[in-house]
C-alpha cells in the first residue's frame, strides 16, 4: 500500500510537469488568449470530482450492502477530494471567466449554480461525518447522504446540454472533440495528471482512515492462546 | 393496507404532537413572518423593486424558513418511540411516509399563512392561475418535506443537527428552488409551466424513492 501511494505520487509529480510543459507550450487561443489554458486545469479539475463523488457513491452503496469498513473509509477519502476538486474547478472557473465573460459569477449560469450547490452538499456531508461520534452510526448515516447526494452529480453535469446558458456545451463528447490536436494532447496529459493525483490522494487518504481506525481501538486485547508467565519459576 | 395503516398512525400520532407543543404556530410561523417583514429593509423599500422580486422572497422563506418545520421537535422519535416502532416490526418505510405526510401538511399551512403576507406587502404581479401557483406550492412542500426529514434523520442525536441539517436540506432542495421560482416566472408571463413541474415532480419521486430505500438503514442508527 506504502509503495503504491509512493508509486502513484511520483508518476503524478511527473504527469502534472509534463502537463504543466504541454498546457504552457499550446498556441494562445484566437479568441480567449491565453486565458484558454485555465481549461487545462479546470476541466479535469470538474472531471475529476465527478469521478470522486461516483467513487464515494460506490463506497456507499458498498458499506450499506457489505458493510466493510473499507468501503466507508474510500467513500469518505473519495469525498474529501472531491470537494477540494469541486472548490479547484469553481476558483478556476471565476478566474477564467472574468476577462472572458466580464464577470467572474453569472447567476443565469446553470453549471456555475448547480456545481456550487453540489459543492455546498458535499460539505454537508463531510460536515456530517465530523458530527457523529460512533463509527458504525456515522459510515451509514453518511452512506446514505453519499447515495442521496450524487443525484446532483448528472443534474451538473447534463446542466449545459439542458439550459443553454452561458457556460460552454460539451467539448469532448462520443462523436470527437472541438480542439486542436495540439490542444487536445496537452488536454488528454493534464487529465491524467490530475487523475494520478486524484489516486495518490485516495490511497493516502484511505489509509490514513485505517490507521485512525486503528488508534481509535487502541491495542489489541491478549488471547486466550497466550500463554501467561510462570510466576512460580520466576520467583524461583 | 397495513404499511398506510401504520404510516397514517405516524401522521397522526405528529401532527398530535405537534398540537400540543405548537412549535409551527409559535415559532415558525412568527420567524417567516419576521423575515418578510425584514426582507425589504435589506433590499430596498422602491415599491417596484419589491414587486419584482415578491415572489422570489416567498420561495426563499418558504424554502429556508419552512425547513425549519420539518426539524420541529414533535417531529422527531423519542428513543422509547423508536424501540416501540422497532418493537411490533414497523415498516420503517411507512415511518418516513408518515413524518413526511404530517410535515408537508404543516408546510402548506406555513406556505398559507405567508403567501397572503407576501402578496400584501410585496404586491408582485398576479398569475395566469393561482390554482397552478397552488399545486406548484404542494409540488415543493412534499418535495422539502421529504428532504427535510430525511435531513432530520442523518443528524438525529447529534450535537451539531441544529446548524447540519438546514445545511443539507438547503443544498439539496435547490431543485426544488428552481423548478418553483422558474414555474411562477412562467404563470406570471402566461407561460406554459410543464417542464418546471416536471422538474418538480421528478425530484419528489427520486426523494420519494431514496427515503424508502435508506428508510431502514437509518433507522438501524438511529
Amino acid at each position: 500500500m506504502k509503495l503504491l501511494q509512493r508509486t502513484l505520487s511520483l508518476l503524478a509529480l511527473v504527469a502534472l510537469g509534463a502537463g504543466f510543459y504541454l498546457a504552457m507550450s499550446t498556441q494562445p487561443d484566437a479568441v480567449q488568449g491565453e486565458f484558454a489554458r485555465v481549461f487545462h486545469v479546470h476541466v479535469p479539475s470538474a472531471w475529476l470530482a465527478f469521478l470522486a463523488f461516483g467513487v464515494t457513491l460506490a463506497g456507499s452503496i458498498g458499506w450499506l450492502v457489505w458493510r466493510k469498513p473499507g468501503a466507508d473509509h474510500t467513500a469518505a477519502a473519495s469525498a474529501e477530494i472531491g470537494v477540494f476538486f469541486t472548490g479547484l474547478a469553481l476558483v478556476t472557473g471565476m478566474i477564467w471567466g472574468y476577462p472572458v465573460w466580464g464577470v467572474a459569477w453569472d447567476w443565469g449560469d446553470a453549471r456555475l449554480v448547480s456545481t456550487a450547490v453540489m459543492f455546498f452538499v458535499y460539505i454537508g456531508y463531510l460536515a456530517l461525518r465530523r458530527a457523529v461520534a460512533d463509527p458504525e452510526v456515522r459510515a451509514t448515516r453518511s452512506a446514505v447522504l453519499g447515495s442521496l447526494a450524487f443525484l446532483l452529480v448528472p443534474a451538473v453535469y447534463f446542466s449545459v446540454e439542458i439550459f443553454r446558458t452561458l457556460h460552454q456545451g460539451m467539448t469532448i463528447t462520443p462523436q470527437g472533440s472541438s480542439m486542436s490536436s495540439e490542444m487536445l494532447l496537452a488536454f488528454l496529459i493534464n487529465l491524467l495528471a490530475f487523475t494520478l493525483v486524484y489516486l495518490a490522494f485516495l490511497v493516502s487518504r484511505t489509509r490514513l482512515a485505517y490507521a485512525q481506525a486503528a488508534a481509535r481501538r487502541g491495542p489489541a486485547p491478549a488471547t486466550s492462546d497466550v500463554e501467561p508467565p510462570d510466576l512460580g519459576a520466576i520467583r524461583g | 393496507m397495513r404499511f398506510w395503516r401504520q404510516a397514517l398512525a405516524i401522521t397522526r400520532r405528529d401532527l398530535l404532537a405537534e398540537g400540543r407543543a405548537g412549535d409551527v404556530l409559535w415559532i415558525v410561523l412568527p420567524y417567516g413572518a419576521l423575515a418578510v417583514f425584514l426582507s425589504p429593509i435589506a433590499l430596498s423599500t422602491s415599491r417596484s423593486v419589491l414587486s419584482e422580486v415578491g415572489f422570489g422572497i416567498y420561495w426563499l422563506i418558504v424554502l429556508l424558513f419552512g425547513m425549519f418545520v420539518t426539524f420541529r421537535r414533535s417531529s422527531q422519535a423519542t428513543p422509547a418511540e423508536s424501540d416501540m416502532l422497532a418493537l411490533v416490526l414497523a415498516d420503517p418505510a411507512s415511518s418516513f411516509v408518515g413524518r413526511t405526510i404530517s410535515s408537508t401538511g404543516l408546510l402548506v399551512g406555513f406556505q398559507l399563512v405567508m403567501a397572503p403576507l407576501v402578496v400584501g406587502l410585496f404586491t408582485p404581479p398576479a398569475p395566469a392561475s393561482w390554482a397552478a401557483l397552488a399545486g406548484v406550492a404542494v409540488l415543493a412542500a412534499l418535495g422539502l418535506g421529504m428532504i427535510g426529514t430525511i435531513a432530520g434523520s442523518l443528524v438525529a442525536g447529534t450535537g451539531a443537527g441544529t446548524a447540519l441539517a438546514p445545511l443539507l436540506t438547503g443544498a439539496l432542495s435547490f431543485p426544488l428552488l428552481v423548478g418553483a421560482a422558474i414555474a411562477t416566472d412562467r404563470l406570471v408571463a402566461g407561460d406554459s409551466i410543464l417542464a418546471p413541474v416536471t422538474l418538480l415532480a421528478l425530484v419528489d419521486v427520486a426523494v420519494l424513492t431514496a427515503g424508502v430505500l435508506t428508510s431502514r438503514p437509518l433507522e438501524e442508527s438511529a
